[in-house]
């Protein structure tokens, strides 16, 4: 990452009434709708940008993270942060007719999208959706078997508010899955990974999205995530067990369990 | 760590592209809807789980549970053992040798080894699909009168290497003398045998 792209300034400092919006440090409050700005903007387009931007394998990257679920029939799941669904579609057909997904998303112009695609492809009788803030979530305490969150943990304003809102959803024996953006554990992967992101990407998205900031925002966004250990350390506070974390593609992108018991 | 979803997903893709092809496989797939068949290969020390609803959805499993639910049926077996797995009849003699072991519902293992043996795919309705019936019919007409071709060409092929054999250059026996010499062959085995038989019963006079 060259030096203009770190946010080293005691400037971008975040207090406690201030977060990180990328590399900008924006109001608590302000986070979340500009977060929704970023998502709105992408929505129509998201899937497609998914698949050119990570070369499809975002794809094998969801395919471990439910090969990592243990889910079985009759289960109920919570897709938190869903967006178009890619997860929840395939948690409907494994817990079959007995069991329940839920996809939610604070957003609700990906909500719509992922609603439109899953019904498209036949997806419905145990799918519901609920447009819902990951800080203070929508359900009765212990009431989902697992909880999954692909790439939207980043953009929670309170993510220790959001992982303590899992945990009381989750029934005992349950278990949370996030996967993240992260950060490489190799030097030179890490090298080409910050070029990538920060010259590439936004210009892909300037020339299939006709939108170029939320894809710097994208950069920076994962940039201002948390490391694989720190996350795993929230994981553990926010009071799950056997916590581990598995690194995908180099680091670039990781796999955290934690269970509730 | 991509090489195994790469991995499940081109089975899986396969798989479901293969029961596509069938008209009928999706009524044949609905008997087996809410399923699911682990298969653990002890070569690769992995368990893949095939779950069945309109589709098949491949997995291949992190946790390693031996308690089976219902609805459910764990194979454990080496890849070596999994061709014998077509022949149902194969079943009792595999689990009695060690070769296979099954925990829960067996019918869901036999009933997928149906399925995919059931499937009945017609390759010109396929080709007709995707370009139209004239192409589809020329095509498949074409490749029938070369495969007839290819065959007579095989034959006739083999016919005069035979005849170069036995008859030009007398390399090798013809038939009739092949079968000519086998004759004689179990002519004197048979006078051999008689004249043991006579060898024996003089000696047994003398004494």
């Amino acid at each position: 990452m060259s030096e203009q792209q770190t946010p080293n300034s005691d400037e971008t400092r975040p207090s406690e009434q201030s977060t990180h919006f990328g590399f900008k440090t924006v109001e608590r409050t302000q986070k979340a709708s500009m977060v929704a700005g970023v998502f709105d903007s992408v929505a129509a387009k998201y899937d497609v940008m998914n698949d050119f931007m990570s070369m499809g394998i975002h794809r094998l990257w969801k395919r471990y993270t439910i090969d990592c679920s243990g889910i079985k029939s009759g289960q109920k799941v919570l897709d938190l942060a869903g967006g178009t669904g890619d997860l929840a579609a395939r948690f409907s057909r494994l817990v079959g007719p007995s069991g329940q997904v839920v996809l939610a998303d604070i957003n609700h112009s990906m909500l719509s999208v992922g609603r439109d695609k899953l019904r498209d492809k036949g997806v419905v009788g145990n799918v519901d959706y609920v447009q819902a803030n990951a800080e203070a979530l929508p359900f009765p305490d212990n009431h989902f078997d697992l909880v999954t969150m692909a790439f939207g943990l980043r953009n929670v304003t309170d993510k220790d508010k959001a992982l303590a809102s899992i945990f009381r959803i989750l029934k005992p024996g349950g278990r949370l899955l996030v996967l993240e953006f992260s950060k490489p554990t190799n030097e030179m992967v890490s090298k080409t990974y910050d070029w990538y992101s920060f010259n590439v990407l936004p210009t892909m998205g300037q020339l299939v999205a006709n939108d170029r900031e939320s894809y710097q925002y994208l950069a920076e966004s994962i940039r201002m995530h948390p490391d694989q250990e720190t996350l795993k350390s929230m994981f553990e506070n926010a009071g799950f067990e056997r916590c581990d974390y598995q690194n995908l593609t180099g680091g670039i992108v990781a796999l955290h369990r934690g269970y509730k018991f | 760590m991509p090489a195994v979803p790469l991995f499940t997903a081109t089975i899986e893709a396969a798989l479901n592209k293969v029961l596509s092809l069938d008209p009928d496989a999706t009524a044949k797939l609905s008997r087996l809807e809410g399923k699911r068949l682990v298969v653990e290969l002890e070569d690769l020390k992995q368990r893949y789980a095939l779950v069945f609803s309109s589709k098949v959805d491949v997995l291949a499993l992190t946790d390693v549970e031996d308690e089976v639910n219902q609805d459910e049926c764990l194979i454990k077996t080496r890849l070596s053992v999994l061709p014998q797995l077509r022949d149902s009849s194969q079943l009792t003699r595999l689990i009695k040798s060690g070769e296979l072991e099954v925990k829960g519902e067996l019918a869901i293992a036999q009933a997928f080894s149906g399925l995919l043996q059931s499937l009945n795919i017609d390759l010109e309705e396929q080709l007709a699909v995707r370009t139209n019936d004239v192409v589809a019919h020329e095509v498949f007409s074409l490749a029938a009168k070369v495969q007839a071709q290819l065959k007579k060409a095989g034959l006739k092929a083999e016919a005069i290497l035979g005849s170069t054999l036995t008859d030009e250059k007398q390399l090798a026996a013809h038939k009739l003398a092949v079968m000519h010499f086998s004759d004689q062959v179990s002519s004197l085995r048979d006078d051999s045998e008689r004249f043991e038989a006579r060898l024996e019963r003089l000696e047994r006079s003398k004494q």
